[in-house]
C-alpha cells in the first residue's frame, strides 16, 4: 500500500464500514422481540418518571427521539409513511395544531382521553390532546409591587410599568402563543393596540424565563410575563424567592393557559399500543408524576397540583379551545413585527 | 546524436501579448554544456520548464533522446509527464525537502534500484560533490554552497541524461560562486552529463559553456561558442549585452571603414557608400597619453586589476578603453587612440 | 497537466482524476445547497412582503455589522495573540500559546450563556457592584450588538489564532531577518511583511469565524439579537413556513457567496514565494518590565474572560448536582456515540478537503477554484437548514431503494438512509468541509510549487508527491484541520438533532435538552464532558503546529 490514492481509498472504506455498521443496526428486524411504542418528543423533561410507569405496567417499552419540534416536523415529513414514529409529544398547542394541520396526526377514538382531558385542552377533532398545562401569566416583585395595582394583560400597557416590565422576545413560542389566543378573544386591531401599550412602555427583552424572574428579583425590573413551572423551580430551590404569580384576567376572560401534549401518528405503526400510551399519560396517576416532576398543572383536573403550585391560590383558566394558539400563530408573528415588538 | 531537440516552440501566457518563446528552434548534443544567456523575462526559464514538462508548449515540438516527448499542433497534443522524462533539474532555490535528510534527498529518485545499489549510489554521488560525510544533516543545518550540491547531487543521482540549472548560482556570495562553477563543471564533466542553464550572468554563462545561446523576449538571437558570441556578435542586442560595448558611426570607402578615430578593415565586406556603425569593446581601445591626442579623458573607474576609462572624442561620441591599472591616468589627460581591432564588427547604421 | 502517452498518440487534454473527484465533492455537498435555493421555486411573497415592511433592513444591517465586526475583532485578537506567543517571551508564554485554543472546546452558546449569567444584571458580578456602589452601579448592557460581536470575537478568535501561529512560525527568519536587515524595527518588519505573509492563512481563519457568525443562532438567541439566522428561525418556528424559513436562507448564502469573494480577493493572487531558508524560525525575543507584565496580562484576560469565566460557571453549576450523579451507562453510549461521529467526520473531511485543495494546486483553473468555492458555502449555513437540506433528497434516495429493494427482496424495508448516520454525516461534509479544505488549503499553499516540480523531475507521479512530499509537509495542519472538525462535530448540535439514527444521542444534544428548559446544573456536566474530550485533542494540536516539519 503506498499511493495516495490507495490511502484515500482506504479511507473511505473504513468510513463506509463504519456508516454501515452504524445504518444496519437500524434496520428494522423481522419481528421486534418486546412489544414497543416510538416516540417523538419535542418534550424531554420531566417524564421519564411517567414512562417507567407505563412500561412496568405494560412491559411496553418506549423508544424515544428528542428534538426540535419544526425539525422533527420535517422529518415525520420525510419519512412519511416509513416513519418508526407512533407518537408525536410536543409542547405548545400551536405545534400541535400545525401537526394536525400537515397530516401528521390521526384521529383516536378513545373515551378515556376524552374523559380525562377538559374539552378546550385538546383538539376538537381529536387528534391531539394535552397532557400537561401551563399558565402564562404575570410575574411580580412582592417587596415592590402591590397586586391591587395588576388586573389584565392589556393593564400592563399603562404608563405606570413604564421602564418596569421585562418580557420575553416576540420569537418565543409561547408569547406568540399569548397573542394569538388574544386575537382569537379580541380581534386582531384590539391585539395591536394592546401590544402597543406594552411597547410603548420600553420593555427589557430578557430571552430567558428564568433569567426574566432572576431580573424582577434583583430589581432590574418590576413585572413579568412567564411560564408558571419556572417560578415554581425556583422556589422549589430557594423558597424565599421573593416573585409571585398574579393571575391576570381572573375578572375578564381568564389567565392564558397553554398546554403540552401528543398524538397518535397518521402511519404509526404500533397504534393500539399508542393510544394505551397516551391514555395511560392522560391518566391520573401519570398526570401527578407530572405534576410533581415538573411543577406544572396536570391537565386532568382529577390530579392534584404541586403544594407550591397550590399556594398560588386558584385559577380561573382562559376555557378557549387552545388550538387558537396554532390558528393565528402566524398573525400573531407578524402583528408583533408590525408593532416592534422585538 | 543531439540529445536535445527543439523545433519551432512556441510558448503564449497571454493571448494579446507576444509570446514567452518565439518559434524557438535548437539542438544540444550529447554532454555538451550549453548556457542560455539572456535578460530577465526573455524567456530562458520557461525554456527549461518547457524542456521539464512543466509548461507545454502552444506550437512547436520537443525530443529528448530520440524520443518525442512534446509536440502541439493546431488539433492534437501528445506529451510525456515530467515524471517520465528523466530529466534532472537544480532549481533557483535549490527545492530541498526540508523534512528529509541529505542523504533521503539524494535517494528521492532512486526508488527503481534496490536499497543495496540505492545506498552505494548515494555514497557515490555525496562523494562525487564532496559532501561525503553530511548525509545525516538536515538541508536547514547546511550552508548555501552545501546546498547548492545536494540539489546537484540529488538531480545527478539517478543519472539521467540531460540537467537543467536555473540561475543555480545566484543565491551564493561572489567568491563562492567562482568556486561552485567549477565543481559543477567538473561533476558534469566527469559524469558526461548533458547540461543546459539559465543565468543572466555573461561571465558564468562563458566560463563553464560549450555554448552561449542568447536569448531577447523569446527569440534566441544568436546560438555559438563564447568567443563568437563575444567578438563576433550577430546582433546589435547580443553585442550589447555581452560585455560593454560602445557604437562608433562609420563610412564604408574602398579603403576600409572611415571612422573618427582610424579606419578599420571592411571585414565583413560591406558596400562602399554604407553608413555603419562600429562596435568597440573596451579591451580594444588602448591610448597613449599626448597633448595633441584626439581624445580626452572623462572618467577613471579602478576596478582591481583593470582601470575603465572614459574617453571623448572630438565629435562628442565616447568610447571606453580598459587599461592594466599599473599604468594610471588622470581625468583631463589628452590621449591618442589605438584600436588594434583582430575583430571588426558592425552593424548597419538605424 | 496532461496524461501520460509515451507513444504519442492523441489524447484528451486538461481531464484529470484529481480535477474529477474536485468536481465530484463540490457537487456532493452542494445538494443541500441547491435544495436551499430550489425553496425558491415557490416563493412566499407575503412573508417576505411582511419581511421587507418590518425587519429585512434592519435583519440585513444587524447581520452585516455582526460579521465585520467578528472579523475585525477574530482577526485583531487572533493575529495579534499568534505573533505575541511566536516572537517574544514573557511569563507564561508557554502555557499561553496552547491554551489560547481552548475556547474552541466550548460550545459558542455556552460560552455565550455562562458570560450573560455572570455579568447579566441579575448575575454575581453586578449584584457584588451594586451592593459596593449603590443602585447606580451599572454595566453596559450586554445584550447589544457590540455586546454579541465582543462575545463571539471572544469564541472564534481561536480560529484565526491557530492558523496565524503556524503561519508566523513558518516564515521563519529569513522573512524577519530580510526586513529587519532593512532597517525595519521588528514591529514594523511584522507589518511590512511577515502579515502580508501571512495573509492567505489569517483571511482563511477571518472568514471561519465570519461565517460562524452567520450562521449562528444559538448565541443571537440568548442575547436577543436579531440576525437573518434568527430570522429564519422564527419564520420556521414562528409562521409554521419551511419554505419561507428557506428562502430567507438563501440569503444567507449570498451572504456567504460575498464572504468568499471577499476572501478571494484578499488572500491574494501570489502562490507561493520564499526563499529555501526556511530553517529554525523565528528567534523570540524576551520582554522585561512593563511590555513583559501587559502581554501576560493581554493573553491571561483574554484566556479567563474566553475559558476559565465559562468553565469556572460550569464547575459551579456542576458542583450543585455532583453529589446526586452517576456514571449511568447512558452517558457511556453518550461519550461512545461523540467520539464515533466526530471520528468519522473528522476523517472523512480531512481527505474531502485535501483532495480538493490538492486539486486547487495541481490545476488552478477557474472550475476547480469554483469548486472549492461551492465546497465552503456550507458553513454560513445554520445546521438546522443544512438538516433540511439534507433530509429532501435523502428521503428521496431511501424511496428509490426501497422500490428497488422490494423488487430484488419481494419485501419492505423501513428507512435505510433517513435517520442512519449517512444522513448525519452528509450534513457534517455539508457544514464543515471548509474547516478542513481552509487549513488544509493554507498550508499547502506555503509549500513552493518548486519543491513539487523537484519531485516530479526525479520520477515521481503526482499522488507520489502528495504522499512523499506535501503530506509529511502538512502533518501538522492534517492534525489540525482534523482536530478543527472533531471538536466542531461534537459541538454540533442541530444537523445532529434532526438527522441522528434513533437511539443515537451526543453530548451536545444531551446538554441540549437539559438547557433549553434552563435546567443548567443538569446540562453542566456533559458539557464540562465536551470540554474534556476536546481539550486533550486541543492540546496536541497545538503541540504539534508548534513544531511544523521538524523533530
Amino acid at each position: 500500500m503506498r499511493t495516495p490514492r490507495e490511502i484515500s481509498l482506504l479511507a473511505a472504506i473504513l468510513c463506509g464500514a463504519v456508516v454501515l455498521i452504524l445504518s444496519l443496526g437500524l434496520l428494522p428486524t423481522g419481528t421486534d422481540a418486546a412489544e414497543e411504542v416510538v416516540l417523538y418528543s419535542g418534550r424531554h423533561y420531566g417524564q421519564e418518571a411517567a414512562f417507567e410507569a407505563f412500561t412496568k405496567k405494560t412491559g411496553i417499552q418506549i423508544r424515544t427521539l428528542n428534538g426540535e419540534t419544526g425539525q422533527l416536523f420535517e422529518r415525520l415529513k420525510a419519512e412519511g409513511d416509513k416513519t418508526p414514529a407512533d407518537v408525536l409529544i410536543t409542547v405548545d398547542a400551536g405545534n400541535l395544531w400545525n401537526a394536525a394541520r400537515a397530516g401528521l396526526l390521526s384521529p383516536v377514538a378513545s373515551p378515556e382521553l376524552q374523559k380525562n382531558i377538559p374539552a378546550h385542552l385538546r383538539d376538537p377533532e381529536n387528534r391531539w390532546f394535552g397532557l400537561t398545562m401551563r399558565a402564562r401569566t404575570i410575574m411580580y416583585n412582592v417587596t415592590k409591587v402591590n397586586p391591587a395595582d395588576l388586573s389584565t394583560y392589556d393593564a400592563l400597557g399603562d404608563p405606570r410599568w413604564k421602564g418596569r416590565i421585562c418580557l420575553r422576545t416576540s420569537g418565543y413560542i409561547y408569547n406568540q402563543s399569548l397573542l394569538a389566543t388574544m386575537i382569537k378573544r379580541h380581534g386582531e386591531p384590539k391585539t395591536e393596540e394592546i401590544v402597543r401599550g406594552w411597547v410603548a412602555n420600553q420593555p427589557i427583552l430578557i430571552n430567558g424565563d428564568t433569567k426574566i424572574l432572576e431580573a424582577i428579583a434583583a430589581g432590574q425590573c418590576d413585572v413579568g410575563l412567564t411560564n408558571t413551572y419556572y417560578l415554581a423551580r425556583l422556589l422549589a430551590k430557594s423558597p424565599n424567592f421573593p416573585v409571585v404569580p398574579f393571575w391576570a384576567n381572573q375578572q375578564t376572560t381568564g389567565t392564558h393557559v397553554n398546554v403540552s401534549g401528543g398524538g397518535v401518528t397518521t402511519h404509526a405503526k404500533n397504534r393500539a399500543n399508542a393510544i394505551k400510551f397516551l391514555e395511560f399519560l392522560s391518566s391520573t396517576e401519570a398526570q401527578q408524576m407530572f405534576a410533581d416532576t415538573s411543577l406544572e398543572f396536570p391537565a386532568n383536573p382529577k390530579a392534584e397540583v404541586h403544594p407550591i403550585v397550590k399556594a398560588w391560590g386558584p385559577l380561573k383558566q382562559d376555557d378557549i379551545n387552545v388550538a387558537a394558539a396554532g390558528e393565528f400563530q402566524a398573525a400573531a408573528t407578524r402583528l408583533a413585527d408590525r408593532v416592534g415588538y422585538r | 546524436m543531439s540529445l536535445v531537440v527543439l523545433s519551432e516552440v512556441t510558448k503564449r501566457f497571454h493571448p494579446d501579448r507576444p509570446p514567452a518563446v518565439d518559434r524557438l528552434s535548437l539542438a544540444i548534443a550529447r554532454g555538451e554544456i550549453l548556457a542560455l544567456l539572456g535578460p530577465s523575462g526573455s524567456g530562458k526559464t520557461t525554456i527549461l520548464r518547457l524542456i521539464a514538462g512543466f509548461e507545454s508548449p502552444d506550437d512547436g515540438r520537443i525530443m529528448l533522446g530520440g524520443r518525442l516527448v512534446v509536440e502541439a499542433g493546431h488539433e492534437r497534443m501528445t506529451a510525456v509527464p515530467p515524471e517520465q522524462r528523466q530529466v534532472g533539474i537544480v532549481f533557483q532555490d535549490y527545492a530541498l525537502f526540508p523534512h528529509l535528510t541529505v542523504e533521503a534527498n539524494v535517494a528521492f529518485g532512486l526508488h527503481a534500484l534496490t536499497r543495496a545499489a540505492r545506498g552505494e549510489r548515494i555514497r557515490e554521488i555525496l562523494h562525487l560533490v564532496g559532501l561525503a560525510d553530511l548525509g545525516r544533516r538536515y538541508p536547514h543545518e547546511l550552508s548555501g554552497g552545501q546546498q547548492q550540491r545536494v540539489a546537484l547531487a540529488r538531480a545527478l543521482a539517478p543519472a539521467p541524461a540531460l540537467l537543467l540549472l536555473d540561475e543555480p548560482f545566484s543565491n551564493l556570495d561572489a567568491d563562492l560562486r567562482a568556486q561552485m562553477r567549477d565543481e559543477v563543471e567538473r561533476v558534469l564533466r566527469s559524469t558526461g552529463t548533458t547540461a543546459i542553464f539559465v543565468t543572466h550572468d555573461q561571465e558564468e554563462a562563458f566560463t563553464i559553456a560549450d555554448r552561449v545561446g542568447v536569448l531577447d523576449r523569446g527569440r534566441l538571437e544568436q546560438l555559438g561558442a563564447p568567443e563568437t558570441i563575444y567578438h563576433e556578435p550577430a546582433t546589435r542586442f547580443v553585442a550589447e549585452f555581452v560585455g560593454a560595448a560602445d557604437f562608433l558611426p562609420g563610412i564604408v570607402t574602398s579603403e576600409g571603414i572611415v571612422t573618427e578615430i582610424g579606419t578599420f578593415a571592411n571585414v565583413q565586406a560591406r558596400a562602399p557608400g554604407e553608413r555603419v556603425r562600429v562596435m568597440l569593446r573596451p579591451d580594444d581601445v588602448t591610448f597613449v597619453a599626448g597633448h595633441d591626442g584626439e581624445g580626452i579623458i572623462l572618467r577613471r573607474d579602478f576596478r582591481g586589476s583593470e582601470t575603465l576609462y572614459r574617453l571623448g572624442l572630438p565629435s562628442g561620441d565616447r568610447v571606453h578603453s580598459s587599461q592594466p591599472s599599473s599604468a594610471a591616468f588622470t581625468v583631463g589627460t589628452r590621449v591618442h587612440l589605438e584600436v588594434p581591432a583582430i575583430h571588426v564588427v558592425t552593424f548597419p547604421a538605424e | 497537466m496532461l496524461i501520460a502517452s509515451a507513444t504519442g498518440k492523441p489524447i484528451v487534454a486538461r481531464l484529470s482524476p484529481w480535477t474529477l473527484a474536485a468536481w465530484g465533492i463540490a457537487a456532493f455537498v452542494g445538494i443541500p445547497l441547491l435544495a436551499v435555493l430550489a425553496s425558491w421555486r415557490d416563493p412566499a411573497v407575503d412573508v417576505w412582503a411582511h419581511l421587507w415592511r418590518t425587519q429585512l433592513a434592519e435583519l440585513t444591517m444587524n447581520t452585516l455589522l455582526l460579521v465585520a465586526g467578528v472579523g475585525a475583532g477574530t482577526l485583531t485578537l487572533g493575529a495579534g495573540l499568534g505573533w505575541l506567543v511566536v516572537a517574544y517571551r514573557f511569563p507564561g508564554r508557554a502555557l499561553f500559546e496552547w491554551a489560547l485554543i481552548l475556547p474552541l472546546a466550548v460550545p459558542a452558546y455556552v460560552i455565550g450563556f455562562a458570560f450573560l449569567g455572570l455579568f447579566d444584571f441579575a448575575g454575581p458580578v453586578q449584584s457584588a457592584l451594586r451592593q459596593w456602589f449603590g443602585d447606580a452601579a451599572r454595566l453596559p448592557e450586554l445584550r447589544s450588538g457590540p455586546g454579541v460581536a465582543l462575545m463571539m470575537t471572544l469564541v472564534f478568535y481561536p480560529y484565526v489564532y491557530l492558523l496565524a501561529r503556524t503561519a508566523f512560525r513558518e516564515q521563519g527568519l529569513a522573512t524577519l531577518e530580510t526586513a529587519r536587515s532593512l532597517g525595519r524595527s521588528r514591529l514594523r518588519a511584522f507589518f511590512a511583511v511577515v502579515l502580508p505573509m501571512a495573509r492567505p492563512s489569517l483571511v482563511a481563519g477571518a472568514s471561519l469565524a465570519m461565517m460562524e457568525a452567520l450562521a449562528d443562532f444559538g448565541t443571537v438567541s440568548i442575547f436577543g439579537y436579531r440576525t437573518l439566522t434568527e430570522a429564519v428561525y422564527r419564520v420556521w418556528n414562528g409562521m409554521f413556513d419551511r419554505m419561507a424559513a428557506t428562502q430567507l436562507a438563501s440569503l444567507l448564502l449570498a451572504f456567504a457567496l460575498v464572504l468568499l469573494l471577499l476572501e478571494r480577493a484578499l488572500r491574494g493572487r501570489r502562490r507561493f514565494t520564499q526563499s529555501q531558508r526556511r530553517g529554525p524560525g523565528v528567534d523570540p525575543v524576551p520582554l522585561r518590565g512593563w511590555p513583559a507584565a501587559a502581554a501576560s496580562v493581554v493573553c491571561g484576560l483574554v484566556l479567563v474572560l474566553a475559558f476559565v469565566l465559562p468553565i469556572g460557571q460550569l464547575l459551579l453549576w456542576a458542583a450543585d448536582v455532583i453529589r446526586s450523579w452517576r456514571l449511568s451507562p447512558d452517558f457511556v453510549a453518550w461519550l461512545g456515540a461523540t467520539f464515533l461521529l466526530a471520528g468519522a467526520a473528522a476523517v472523512m473531511i480531512c481527505v474531502l478537503g485535501l483532495t480538493v485543495a490538492y486539486a486547487r494546486r495541481l490545476h488552478p483553473s477557474p472550475s476547480v477554484r469554483f469548486a472549492a468555492q461551492c465546497s465552503s458555502m456550507g458553513y454560513a449555513l445554520p445546521g438546522a437548514v443544512i438538516a433540511v437540506g439534507v433530509l429532501a433528497p435523502i428521503a428521496w434516495l431511501d424511496g428509490v431503494l426501497g422500490v428497488v429493494a422490494e423488487w430484488a427482496l419481494g419485501r419492505r424495508l423501513g428507512l435505510l438512509l433517513t435517520g442512519s448516520a449517512c444522513a448525519v454525516l452528509f450534513a457534517y461534509a455539508v457544514r464543515f468541509l471548509t474547516i478542513g479544505f481552509q487549513t488544509l488549503d493554507a498550508s499547502l499553499g506555503r509549500i513552493p510549487s518548486s519543491f513539487d516540480e523537484a519531485a516530479r523531475s526525479l520520477g515521481v507521479s503526482v499522488g507520489g508527491t502528495l504522499r512523499r512530499i506535501h503530506l509529511p509537509l502538512m502533518r501538522g495542519s492534517v492534525l489540525t484541520a482534523f482536530i478543527l472538525v472533531w471538536v466542531e462535530v461534537m459541538k454540533e448540535l442541530p444537523a445532529t438533532l434532526l438527522l441522528r439514527p434513533l437511539g443515537m444521542k451526543t453530548l451536545a444534544i444531551e446538554v441540549w435538552e437539559r438547557t433549553s428548559e434552563s435546567m443548567w446544573a443538569d446540562a453542566a456536566i456533559p458539557a464540562l464532558a465536551i470540554v474534556a474530550v476536546g481539550f486533550f485533542p486541543l492540546f496536541l494540536a497545538s503541540r504539534l503546529t508548534s513544531d511544523a516539519w521538524r523533530r
